[in-house]
């Protein structure tokens, strides 16, 4: 479904080997999956074969623990035809070479589908060329078996080792034209496969950004306003010169994009320890500008006054509404509540830069090194021909590391210092500067009719608003579910002016958005006195795909029938309906669809007389299409974005108070623990439909199946998050 | 006449060390601004130093602390010396209305004349003046007038002046003047009465410095007692205490955390040698059997199997830092073994600082390297309670059980503490 | 000031602070990067070590307070045999999302099997509860050392 037009390039490479490398153009559909940009220019893939035959693929896209290091190259492998036993991955640079280096939006897998299989059979045809020519017999006679070309007729073959100088010498075949396999003779497609880095992951070998040693290194860190973009007025930094191990402590001024160099007091030191020690006796005089309604009680009050009123403009308006609820049988009114949360990477936010003879060399844990490129060469005033990134290992990305401020204040200092610097963050530092996922109201409206059907919703939304435009990620589209399917609808949407930035999380919007719809929906299924599958199942209505309206961000359309499929194989797999649960014990159903995939959750979860939950278990069914390519990480990334939507739920939400982020570190803002992470059951079913990603989709319906099933436990209705400020407890 | 001559020689070491610690009286006036801490209360964290402002909660309501700086219009720029000297050492303010005690003026009585000078002269010549209106207390109109203050002094405040204990040295005498003038330490440290008086003013009278509860803070007992007070404490352990806020038995936490970076970290060598040679002559108010060390629960939890309630979650969210034995790493990170804090028949300490961490600790401007976090959003009433109550009972402790609902009153009484390093900027 | 403290079973010579945390003599003085930072304030465990076979985390020990005590990192871990079984559990069920974490939950796990061979959910809950995975991968990291107990039984 993806067209492109392609072509391949192949040239000796130095060692010896065949070096195969795909330039194609960007999928045409690039844009509507949400990455940026127009069509990517030019995009090339490794793959290098020794004569022993060992095959390197080099992985082009950043690894921040989702297995796209692994899944791109199985996919040049398998059409490859190589045995997976004899493949080295190696990680990628930032390289013009490679488009769509980036990791979010779980796009990896829709965007690289194809291309990567048509790297890897342009270079088994090349083998086979090779072969036959060596031969003297047609390319159509011969076949490959892992790693070798084979002559049936006669018996001969030949290992890829032995024929990749001479392949590397063939035309470069027609992409487009290019035969690719059936999924049914997959031997590396479809089969569990583990990640080759775990090895060196627990011998503790040095794979992340933080990890990155280089000779004559410093250590930095840098202290900013903690009310983001306040402006450095003066500071004691003369004094902080003399402490002890402290080479370098300067001022810098920063300018006004809150997502590139700010202002802040540097502090360069022989070690981070003593750097940091350092930093923490700056005194600094802030301009912290206008910090008027930046607290989180303003903002739910400000939320409040504006729900009273009309919204400010309309997302979408479908049927008349209010007639709607007129004709309804129950309408009932509810606001829900999500705050703004951190990444928490758990690696903080690091770069390591060396300047030196005019060039700029880069070590960054980033999702998207391109724009962090650019980045620097716009604010270091040097041309990007002379910058230089090297993509690390990424202790977790989440979105935080789309956005590359670390690195450009790296850059910065070790053009200052003239010395490899590396910057690590605290913790601390890493919670307060982050681009937040912004926080939301909803005030909904919806009515059902005599039959329990729903006719008629309407969502009054709350956002946030940056410099007069909506803040990132805090939109809300037209099609946000059920729109489509109900006869009457109307979203409208006000905005309260946002000091702090906002960005990706996640399943960005459908991180939020998801709670609040999901949980509404199920207050509705009540209020109808229907079992909420069955009301889901009702809105969906008969198998079909739903197009997309025309617009910025058109995608492929929402299928009825893949949704409904999920939430049947879901309550199948839960039981659903069908288990007797002790009192205090409750399930909850979540469905969403995000990140062109179809998710539907189950969570069984027991509130204690004292209000404490335990979430019991989570069932989990997805829809990804036709082609799950690794089930080992496949499962995982689902069970992790599941528990990922519970940590979320029951223990984080950042407060804000003077325009600051009161939290700082997890004693405050809770990750998941152990105790608290109950055995997650995936299963998926398997369509007709095109692959794609998994780093996000599953995340969603986690938050809402949680506060469902809090409702079935205890009748007590959870319409804000998170859940350990809630008092949940019998008295309450 | 030797008498007579003891006193005298007290007093001249007493005025020549303190003229030999400063250069000229501004110098020392801050210095003894320091000693005061008069920062702490009158200024607000990232407010204007001496701009008051900081609400205080007392028995009768909360009072709002008063601007300190030279300003005319809202500060004490038209206080003469003699108006300054009312204030300070009698509590009763220019315009003749009567301070509420919460303004340790009973304790500043001791001070020597010519240190109030010093103090009136560093405020109005080295303070920049602050144009800041002084807040209103919300105390209720009944309670509100201020004449029974005057009853209330003649009955409790002590009278003015220090008179110099023969018995003791040139540098005992300077400790107690130290500790029971400038340093107010009995403000927290001595037991209230009825009134809201503090028992004692005093080294003669055992409930000086005997511990007292404040704002759900155990003020420890700072006297001999072996196990509650500072028995085991050295010269030099109370010396690294107000030098650093640590040292191998405690680090301080709560508002001793203020007394010593805006106070005690500056005061001179000498001068925190006196204040442990005082506090270190003051006998235990009770016997107390000694702590002494039981390696029992060390053993059981290596091997991981300490049943005791409580011993589970200890092991999974103190262990790490406090380490199997209760020792932890001191002077940087405190013990549970033996520490008074633990000891303390009143746990309000051990479940505040449990539940709401501590605040960077700075140290002549520079904040400690470790910090206790705050376990209020990770942990119930009920797990804090068994965790305090192990920790209580286990490495040799004795002291009392503790509650959940006693941590429930707390916690809802109570702020967590930031991690935020908000330095009080004097200059 | 100079310290010579054990670690992996050779003994090492620093000139930090006093105050400095392990953790940074590790990674930055003694270049055993596998020991991670993540918060600083022994709240997520991504710096644990075993003192003594005890596991501790590295962010909040003083390198002064360290004294005689056997330091056991990531590195060396691999040379007991739990910690092999532990490994070798982790690489079979394929545990690490991102990874970052996962130094720390092998030292908190080897420390559990070597004390509690067979460990209940209950013992694991308690002894792994300190250790934060942002991926969230406790689910294997529960079946891991289920595992790794299996194969020391073997």
């Amino acid at each position: 479904m993806l067209r492109r037009r392609n072509f391949l390039k192949a040239s000796l490479a130095a060692g010896g080997g065949l070096l195969l490398t795909a330039t194609l153009r960007g999928p045409a559909g690039a844009a509507t999956l949400g990455t940026a940009g127009p069509d990517a220019v030019a995009l090339n893939a490794y793959v290098r074969i020794a004569p022993s035959g060992q095959v390197t693929i080099t992985a082009k896209n950043p690894e921040i623990g989702q297995g796209v290091k692994m899944m791109l190259p199985m996919l040049i492998a398998e059409e490859l035809d190589v045995a997976w036993a004899d493949v080295q991955i190696e990680q990628a640079d930032l390289d013009a070479r490679y488009p769509g280096q980036v990791a979010g939006g779980s796009t990896a897998t829709p965007l690289n589908w194809l291309p990567m299989r048509q790297v890897g059979a342009a270079g088994r045809q090349m083998l086979i060329a090779a072969a036959a020519a060596q031969w003297g017999v047609p390319a159509h006679d011969c076949a490959t078996e892992p790693g070798k070309v084979v002559h049936p007729a006669s018996g001969r073959s030949l290992t890829y080792g032995a024929l990749a100088s001479q392949a590397a010498a063939i035309p470069v075949p027609d992409l487009a034209k290019l035969p690719l396999k059936d999924p049914k003779s997959f031997r590396i497609i479809g089969q569990p496969t583990r990640n080759i880095d775990v090895p060196r992951i627990v011998t503790g070998q040095p794979m992340f950004g933080i990890d990155v040693s280089v000779p004559g290194m410093l250590y930095a860190v840098f202290q900013k306003c903690d009310v983001h973009g306040g402006k450095l007025v003066s500071s004691n930094v003369a004094a902080i010169r003399g402490l002890p191990g402290v080479r370098a402590a300067f001022e810098v001024k920063g300018g006004a994009d809150l997502r590139g160099l700010l202002d802040g007091v540097a502090v360069v030191a022989d070690s981070w320890w003593e750097a940091n020690r350092a930093r923490q006796q700056l005194d600094i005089i802030w301009d912290e500008g206008d910090i008027t309604g930046q607290s989180s009680e303003s903002f739910a009050a400000t939320a409040a006054r504006l729900a009273k009123g009309k919204p400010e403009s309309s997302i979408r308006r479908d049927g008349d509404v209010a007639a709607g609820f007129a004709k309804a049988a129950h309408v009932i009114e509810a606001a829900y509540h999500y705050p703004f949360l951190s990444h928490i990477n758990l690696e903080p936010q690091n770069c390591t830069a060396h300047y030196a003879d005019g060039r700029m060399e880069i070590w960054a844990p980033t999702q998207n090194p391109a724009p962090g490129s650019k980045l620097v060469a716009a604010t270091l005033g040097i041309p990007e021909s002379a910058i230089k990134v090297h993509m690390t290992r990424v202790g977790g990305g989440f979105g935080r590391r789309l956005s590359n401020d670390y690195m450009v204040e790296a850059a910065w200092i070790a053009k200052v210092v003239g010395a490899p610097v590396k910057l690590v963050w605290t913790r601390e530092d890493d919670m307060r500067h982050d681009f937040y996922r912004p926080a939301g109201y909803h005030f909904f409206k919806g009515g059902v009719d005599a039959n329990g059907r729903l006719i008629a919703l309407s969502d009054h939304f709350v956002t946030f608003s940056q410099d007069g435009a909506i803040a990132a990620s805090a939109d809300m589209g037209p099609t946000e579910f059920p729109a489509r399917m109900i006869d009457h609808l109307d979203y409208g949407v006000s905005m309260i002016p946002l000091r702090a930035p906002t960005g990706p999380l996640r399943a960005p919007r459908s991180n939020g958005l998801g709670f609040a719809f999901q949980s509404f929906l199920d207050e509705l299924a009540h209020t109808a006195g229907r079992d909420p599958v069955q009301f889901a199942l009702d809105i969906l209505g008969p198998p079909r795909l739903l197009p997309d309206p025309p617009g910025p961000r058109v995608g492929p359309g929402f299928h009825t029938g893949r949704m409904r499929g999920v939430i049947e194989l879901v309550a199948e797999k839960s039981g659903w309906g069908k288990t007797k649960l002790p009192k205090g014990t409750g399930m909850g159903l979540a469905y969403y669809f995000s990140h062109l995939g179809y998710f539907a959750e189950v969570v069984q979860a027991t509130v204690d007389a004292e209000g404490a939950i335990v979430v019991d278990k989570v069932w989990v069914a997805g829809d990804i299409g036709s082609q799950i390519i690794n089930p080992l990480n496949a499962e995982h990334q689902a069970q992790g974005a599941a528990l990922d939507g519970i940590g979320t739920a029951l223990g984080q939400g950042l407060h804000v108070r003077d325009g600051k982020i009161v939290q700082g570190n997890f004693d405050t803002v809770l990750p998941l623990r152990m105790r608290q992470s109950p055995p997650v059951e995936v299963h998926f079913r398997v369509t007709e439909f095109p692959p794609t990603g998994l780093g996000e989709p599953a995340l969603p319906p986690a938050l809402p199946a949680l506060a469902n099933a809090i409702f079935a436990a205890t009748g007590k209705r959870i319409r804000s998050l998170p859940l350990k400020d809630q008092d949940l407890s019998a008295t309450a | 006449m030797i008498r007579l001559s003891l006193v005298a020689t007290v007093l001249a070491s007493l005025l020549s060390v303190a003229a030999a610690r400063a250069e000229d009286a501004t110098a020392r006036g801050e210095y003894l601004a320091r000693a005061g801490d008069c920062v702490a209360c009158h200024s607000v964290p990232g407010g204007k130093a001496f701009a008051g402002g900081l609400k205080m909660a007392t028995p009768v309501g909360t009072i709002a602390t008063t601007n300190i700086t030279p300003d005319p219009e809202t500060g004490i720029g038209r206080y003469t010396l003699d108006d300054f000297d009312r204030a300070l050492r009698r509590g009763v303010a220019r315009d003749g209305h009567h301070l509420y005690p919460a303004m340790p003026y009973p304790s500043y009585a001791v001070m020597a004349d010519d240190d109030v000078r010093a103090l009136y002269d560093y405020f109005m010549h080295a303070v920049p003046p602050v144009r800041q209106a002084n807040l209103p207390s919300d105390i209720p109109s009944h309670l509100s007038p201020r004449w029974p203050l005057a009853v209330w002094n003649a009955l409790f405040a002590p009278s003015p002046g220090f008179t110099p204990n023969p018995g003791h040295d040139a540098r005992w005498n300077r400790g107690a003047y130290l500790v029971e003038g400038l340093g107010h330490c009995g403000a927290c440290h001595t037991p209230r009465g009825w009134a809201w008086q503090e028992k004692s003013f005093g080294a003669g009278d055992p409930a000086f410095l005997a511990g007292a509860n404040l704002d759900d803070w155990s003020a420890s007992n700072l006297r001999r007692n072996v196990a509650t007070g500072l028995g085991t404490w050295s010269e030099a352990d109370i010396i690294a205490f107000l030098k650093t806020g640590h040292n191998t038995h405690a680090s301080a936490y709560g508002s001793m955390s203020e007394v010593i970076a805006n106070s005690t970290s500056y005061l001179t060598d000498d001068d925190l040698a006196a204040i442990a040679a005082y506090l270190v002559s003051l006998p235990a108010t009770q016997a107390e059997t000694p702590w002494r060390y039981d390696p029992a629960t060390a053993t059981a939890l290596q091997s991981g199997h300490a049943d005791a309630p409580g011993a589970r979650l200890y092991a999974g969210s103190c262990q790490a830092c406090h380490r199997e034995t209760g020792a932890a790493a001191p002077p940087y990170v405190p013990p549970l073994a033996g520490n008074p804090t633990v000891l303390d028949a009143d746990p309000a300490s051990l479940i505040n600082v449990v539940l709401n961490g501590t605040a960077p600790l700075v140290a002549k401007g520079r904040p400690d390297a470790y910090r206790m976090p705050q376990f209020r959003a990770q942990l119930t009433n009920r797990q804090v309670a068994e965790i305090v109550t192990f920790m209580r009972a286990s490495w040799g402790n004795q002291a009392p059980a503790v509650t959940a609902d006693e941590v429930a009153a707390i916690r809802k009484r109570t702020e967590p503490s930031t991690d935020r390093i908000v330095p009080l900027r004097m200059r | 000031m100079q310290y010579v403290i054990e670690v992996n079973g050779t003994a090492r010579r620093v000139d930090v602070d006093g105050e400095t945390p392990l953790l940074w003599v590790l990674r930055d003085k003694l270049d055993l990067k596998g020991t991670k930072f993540g918060c600083g304030a022994a709240q997520c465990g991504a710096c644990t070590v075993h003192m003594d076979g005890q596991p501790i985390r590295a962010c909040q020990t003083p390198i002064a307070s360290v004294g005689t005590a056997r330091i056991t990192t990531i590195e060396a871990i691999g040379q007991t045999p739990v910690g092999q079984h532990v490994q070798a559990a982790w690489i079979e069920l394929d545990v690490p999302q991102c990874g970052y974490c996962q130094a720390g939950q092998i030292m908190s796990a080897t420390a559990l099997l070597t004390h509690t061979p067979a460990p209940t959910d209950h013992d694991i809950n308690d002894a792994m509860s300190g250790n934060l995975c942002r991926c969230a991968t406790y689910t294997r990291i529960r079946a891991a050392i289920k595992r790794a107990a299996d194969l020391g039984r073997t």
